[in-house]
């Protein structure tokens, strides 16, 4: 009763590719990503998942067509890749293309992108277990890229994205032994071009100010009508409040303080970013301010409370310099399996398998960091920084108390208070 | 028993081997595994795979590739072939993967040969009866073939022909562990590199290789063992050859011995008759048939048994000279005997090969296992397999399985003689982590 209450409340209705490109060009990965998520986003699915959940738990959902109630997770899995798997075919097509999510409201596909990339790590699984790596190899690596085109919608999805890459990373982990020789070639080329790409912090920090500043103008101006009940805070009701009451030569010093500090904000993160990326872990020091408190007794003030929700989600940036980290010590990883394979032995060094430039870690300033352990096994980290902890190819939180960062989607968020009309 | 193995291996390490083929195959049929087999050892003593095995020693793995011929091994050895120098100096320059894949594509047919031998039925033949085969080294080589394209293969992920070489040499190695005491200790030594090999290998198995694998070792466990038919090629060549041996003896009587043994048994011998001979020979015969049903019975029971302590008790005689006649007949009868006949615990080679074949098909379901429920069973119950898979004849107990935070281990408590058995036993006092989670 409660699974079908779940997936009456969790199933979207319509779907969510055509409300988010009711004109598709063709030519926008993010497209295919959104017709992925309708497969994901259907009653069927939904109920196959919710079926999946209770095997062992609560007997009573109705087991799906086609699937035995007793079937091992094996069987479960192949079933779902035979029954959803063109939605593994819609990602791989999707990675081929520029993405773009083009709004920055997400809808709800962040569910079902958590669904994809479980889709396509159970995908991997069931190809491990037939032998088939090649294809095992390419389904994870096309979650990595999945989560790297991800991170380049906004800052705030900065760290969603590197959730879902990080589900690829931790099977990479649990199946490095088993990688062939091709694999281990496939893999390092593939991150070698993902890290060749723009970065996505870069590329996210320019998606939020691009739509941070017609939604600020907005509200400066007055041509948006706001109302005290779309704030979460007394700093946002009062903030309405201030707004609301302005007049329209105090609209435009504030216009002026909003775009003054919207540019020392974004050119500060901006210059960081597009900076060597052994620099990118030394937060640049802003002017210090005191915390913003009620009331609101400047116009200063007034820009401070309605820039707060336009600027970037600095908690997603050390998601996404975890990733890149992560992302190269998958590659050594790759590197230092290919060599076992030629030598029979693992390297005495990083330098041994890998080349200079791969062995420097930029986010800690010093080189990877490899230890040799019992039973030809070993172990490669970062030292990160102050923000990261120490990085792993799985992630593990500081807790330590889970290996899988995400569980569930996260709550879509909107960029500033005034997005939900 | 390996040290002496070893030593065979390296003084038969030729440079210019002759064929074995037309020196043991006087008769080709077409129709005997054997013909194919000897023409497999053949390709690889023509194609010099010592040259690629020396390699590969593990002085020279640990080490990197060997400097060249001086000091190979630490051993002198007379001029090789200029091919062989030119092979060795090529070499040097190949990696571990490279030189494999090297050696699989040129003596791959090799292994299509151990293939088609092991497709046809199978019978020694040998020139003459006191003749050695098969030759130590060509065995051990072909199972270190079978090993290294094994390794190949899975390092391009191809887990089919991985196991499926592996299982070649596996199955001609049972076969040729039937001939006798010295062929068993032969296929345990390859069997081995077998083991080690599947064991090293265990977490890069699919279910279908892991499927195979199982297929394999079970189908050689139900097969009679070895070591039975072993004993009885061994007993028919004793029971042929005992008239032959009384015989000579007498004739060796009048050579001048200082043995005391010799001594005695000229003074007993020199004067027996034609019939007297023959009358001695059927009671040597009986008493050899006596001894050997007691083994007989004791393999034809359960396996638990072939090393009980009432098994490995028999002293033999009491005196190496013979005082009486009937003391002679007594140790001839104890010396003609089969070793399996004589003591039960020189089976224990041939009864940690069949352990391993256990362990292997044990190692098999649990992988199988593995794939299907993500996760190492909890117990050997929840395998649901036969009890005959989880079962260990050689301690009269279940294998021992552990769940360690790297995977598992499996092993036999093994017997007094041998300490545990892992799949990849090597030596007591040297269990080896198995098994890595997925």
């Amino acid at each position: 009763m409660i699974a079908t209450l779940a997936i009456c409340i969790l199933a979207q209705s319509g779907s969510l590719y055509a409300k988010a490109f009711p004109r598709p060009t063709g030519h926008n990965g993010y497209e295919e990503y959104m017709q992925a998520a309708d497969i994901l986003n259907s009653r069927a699915y939904m109920e196959f998942k919710a079926w999946e959940l209770s095997v062992g738990r609560s007997p009573g959902v109705p087991t799906p067509d086609g699937v035995s109630a007793n079937a091992t997770p094996l069987t479960i899995k192949k079933y779902e890749v035979d029954r959803f798997g063109k939605a593994l075919k819609l990602l791989a097509i999707g990675n081929t293309k520029p993405t773009f999510r083009g709004s920055s409201q997400l809808g709800g596909e962040p569910q079902a992108f958590v669904d994809l990339a479980q889709l396509a790590t159970d995908a991997a699984y069931v190809s491990f277990a037939k032998g088939d790596w090649s294809s095992g190899t390419n389904q994870l690596l096309e979650v990595v890229v999945l989560g790297d085109n991800l991170q380049r919608e906004s800052t705030f999805s900065l760290e969603f994205g590197s959730q879902i890459a990080e589900r690829a990373l931790e099977s990479f982990d649990r199946q490095k032994t088993r990688w062939s020789v091709k694999d281990c070639e496939r893999i390092a080329l593939r991150v070698e071009s993902i890290l060749a790409r723009p970065n996505a912090i870069g590329v996210a920090l320019d998606h939020d100010l691009a739509a941070v500043i017609p939604n600020l103008e907005s509200m400066t101006t007055g041509t948006m009508k706001l109302s005290e009940d779309n704030a979460g805070t007394d700093i946002g009701k009062e903030c309405i409040r201030r707004l609301n009451a302005l007049g329209p030569s105090e609209r435009i010093q504030l216009k002026e303080l909003v775009d003054h500090r919207l540019s020392m904000i974004y050119g500060a993160m901006q210059s960081r970013f597009q900076g060597p990326e052994s620099q990118w872990s030394a937060e640049q020091a802003l002017p210090t301010e005191t915390e913003l408190s009620l009331p609101l007794t400047s116009m200063n003030d007034l820009a401070r409370a309605v820039c707060l929700d336009g600027e970037p989600q600095y908690n997603s940036l050390s998601a996404a310099l975890r990733i890149r980290a992560q992302l190269r010590i998958l590659r050594l990883h790759a590197r230092i399996q290919a060599y076992k394979w030629r030598n029979g032995r693992l390297p005495n060094a990083l330098s041994d398998a890998a080349t200079n430039l791969e062995i420097q870690d930029p986010l800690s300033g010093k080189p990877f960091l490899f230890e040799i352990q019992k039973d030809m096994t070993y172990r490669i980290y970062s030292d990160g920084n102050q923000s990261t902890g120490q990085i792993d190819l799985t992630f593990l939180p500081k807790d330590g108390k889970s290996s899988s960062p995400l569980q569930t989607a996260p709550t879509p968020v909107s960029q500033g208070i005034n997005v939900a009309p | 028993m390996i040290a002496t193995l070893t030593l065979l291996i390296v003084f038969q390490a030729e440079w210019n081997l002759p064929a074995l083929y037309p020196t043991y195959i006087l008769n080709p049929t077409g129709a005997n595994g054997m013909e194919d087999y000897t023409l497999a050892m053949d390709l690889l003593r023509a194609g010099h795979f010592n040259a690629y095995d020396d390699w590969q020693s593990p002085q020279d793995r640990l080490a990197g590739p060997p400097p060249g011929l001086q000091g190979f091994r630490g051993i002198q050895k007379p001029i090789p072939d200029p091919k062989y120098i030119e092979l060795v100096n090529r070499l040097d320059g190949l990696n571990l993967l490279q030189l494999r894949q090297e050696e699989a594509s040129k003596f791959g047919k090799a292994l299509d040969l151990v293939a088609s031998g092991n497709s046809k039925s199978f019978a020694f033949v040998t020139p003459t009866s006191n003749f050695k085969f098969p030759v130590v080294s060509d065995v051990i080589d072909l199972a270190r073939l079978g090993d290294d394209s094994s390794y190949t293969a899975l390092s391009e992920a191809n887990g089919t022909l991985a196991v499926d070489d592996i299982s070649r040499v596996l199955v001609m190695s049972d076969r040729l562990a039937r001939h006798n005491y010295f062929s068993i200790l032969v296929s345990t030594y390859e069997e081995a590199h077998i083991f080690a090999a599947i064991s090293e290998n265990l977490n890069r198995y699919s279910i279908d290789d892991a499927k195979s694998l199982e297929i394999i070792t079970d189908a050689i466990l139900k097969l009679p063992a070895a070591c039975i038919e072993s004993l009885h090629n061994e007993m028919a060549n004793a029971r042929n050859s005992t008239r032959e041996v009384i015989s000579t003896m007498r004739s060796a009587a009048a050579q001048p011995s200082n043995d005391k043994q010799e001594q005695a048994i000229s003074r007993m011998v020199s004067s027996l008759s034609d019939s007297d001979i023959e009358a001695m020979t059927q009671r040597v015969l009986q008493a050899m048939s006596d001894r050997a049903d007691v083994a007989f019975a004791r393999l034809n029971g359960p396996e638990e048994n072939w090393l009980s302590q009432s098994a490995t008790e028999d002293p033999g005689p009491v005196s190496d000279v013979p005082k009486s006649l009937s003391d002679l007949e007594n140790l001839l009868a104890w010396y003609r005997l089969p070793p399996f006949a004589r003591n039960a615990s020189t089976l224990l080679g041939s009864l940690k090969s069949r352990t391993q074949l256990r362990l292997a098909r044990l190692h098999s379901r649990i992988i199988h296992f593995n794939w299907e429920w993500g996760r190492f069973p909890k117990n050997l119950e929840e395998l649901n397999a036969p009890k005959d898979y989880t079962f260990d004849r050689l301690s009269s107990q279940p294998f021992v399985y552990e769940l360690t935070p790297e995977g598992y281990r499996l092993y036999s408590k093994g017997w007094k003689q041998s300490g545990p058995i892992f799949l990849d036993y090597n030596f007591p006092g040297s269990p080896r982590m198995q098994g890595v989670a997925p």
